[in-house]
């Protein structure tokens, strides 16, 4: 099977670019009213006393701490939303250079009009991306949970997995730091899934902590783990709520019909974090850049001979 | 709807139990008399995307705030009535 072969099956194990722009496409006024000032769509970090605009700079310092993002680094965020964490990264941390992916044409756009000539935003999956310079930082955000289709088998779904550490392997320079944030399956039974949130992101499955961790095996070390659903939770009441107050400017902009879905949608997330049908993976991680079992691409046809 | 229409200010523990005896037997299209109110939701099989339904509705007739997991913080028709008679009366104070 030739490169491009290869990365055309990867890529088919994802969910594809529409299923990606039929959510978050949508219209980037709808999410500006409710996701807040930082326009930030995935888990704030909470303290005490803190509002979601607060929270959610803090949930960004966290992973580019963990990243180890400072003065000169050449950082890469797989999924970078409308963003506000490639932002933070130049102007709080003086990174040298801030590479967004985004497979959202929207949030590609929204991007482009305020962005720092340090900041490249490109519309683009990682499967496809074909840095120049090997990153030394690398951030994924809310952008694991559409890395696997709905449907695959428990093989396919670890190899696509596999798939994206070997990728940030490869695209890393030593010492690389990474830092995930995804949310994942808990007191789940994938056997009995939700069509509801299928309908609302098409295409994507969830993974397990489990299937994250056997997926970076060997590649990375994993130096902190946390779960924090009720993080979650509270980030999605605060939309919600916003939501809800904004009721029909939304209408205006979205109809009745996805308003409804949406309202629906924050609310049943909501249930699913605070009860731990779901929680909120947040992981930091170490290249392993001497390791002692060869690294090697796990080729797509390679399931057929096991 | 009738239940609507009743004056939300003098709404104790019975009003509020008896609209959720109403709510959940329509919702299951069973008689009144036949839920319990001290049996937990999910008796009713009531799953996350009613719950939500519910809050909302409860939002709509009570002029509260009530969270989409309140079910499952007071799992009974008993405990939930007492607890949005808790919240409105905190809310009449502030």
């Amino acid at each position: 099977m030739t490169e491009l072969d290869m990365t055309a099956a990867s890529a088919s194990l994802g969910a594809s670019a529409g299923a990606i722009q039929a959510h978050y496409d949508l219209s980037n006024e709808f999410f500006a009213l409710w996701l807040g000032s930082t326009m930030t769509y995935s888990a704030a970090l909470w303290h005490d006393g803190d509002d979601l605009a607060t929270a959610q700079l803090r949930k960004l310092d966290f992973h580019l701490d963990a990243a180890n993002a400072r003065d000169g680094t050449n950082l890469l965020e797989i999924g970078c939303g409308w963003g506000s964490l490639l932002e933070r990264a130049v102007t709080k941390y003086g990174v040298g250079r801030a590479v967004g992916l985004t497979l959202s044409d929207a949030q590609s756009q929204w991007e482009r009009a305020a962005r720092s000539d340090r900041v490249e935003v490109r519309l683009e999956s990682w499967v496809d991306h074909a840095p120049g310079t090997p990153y030394d930082a690398i951030v994924s955000v809310g952008a694991f949970e559409h890395f696997a289709k709905a449907g695959l088998s428990t093989s396919e779904k670890q190899r696509a997995y596999r798939h994206f550490f070997e990728w940030c392997y490869e695209n890393s320079a030593k010492g690389a730091q990474l830092s995930l944030q995804s949310i994942v399956y808990e007191n789940y039974d994938e056997q009995n899934p939700n069509p509801f949130v299928e309908e609302v992101f098409p295409e994507s499955d969830l993974p397990r902590l489990s299937e994250i961790c056997a997926a970076s095996e060997g590649l990375f070390e994993i130096s902190r783990v946390r779960n924090d659903r009720e993080h979650y939770a509270k980030t999605l009441r605060a939309w919600y709520r916003a939501l809800r107050a904004q009721r029909d400017a939304a209408v205006q902009l979205v109809g009745e019909a996805t308003y409804a879905k949406y309202e629906k949608y924050l609310g049943v997330f909501i249930v699913g974090f605070h009860v731990g049908t779901v929680n909120l993976a947040r992981i930091s991680a170490r290249r392993i850049d001497s390791p002692v079992k060869s690294v090697r691409r796990s080729r797509p046809e390679a399931s057929l001979l096991l | 709807m009738q239940q609507a229409e009743m004056k939300t200010s003098s709404l104790g523990q019975t009003e509020i139990e008896h609209w959720l005896v109403s709510y959940v037997a329509q919702l299951r299209g069973v008689k009144q008399e036949k839920i319990d109110v001290t049996a937990t939701f999910d008796r009713f099989g009531l799953d996350s995307a009613s719950a939500v339904a519910l809050s909302g509705d409860l939002m709509e007739w009570l002029q509260c705030d009530v969270e989409p997991s309140v079910i499952y913080d007071h799992p009974t028709i008993r405990r939930l009535a007492s607890h949005l008679v808790t919240v409105r009366a905190a809310g009449a104070r502030g």
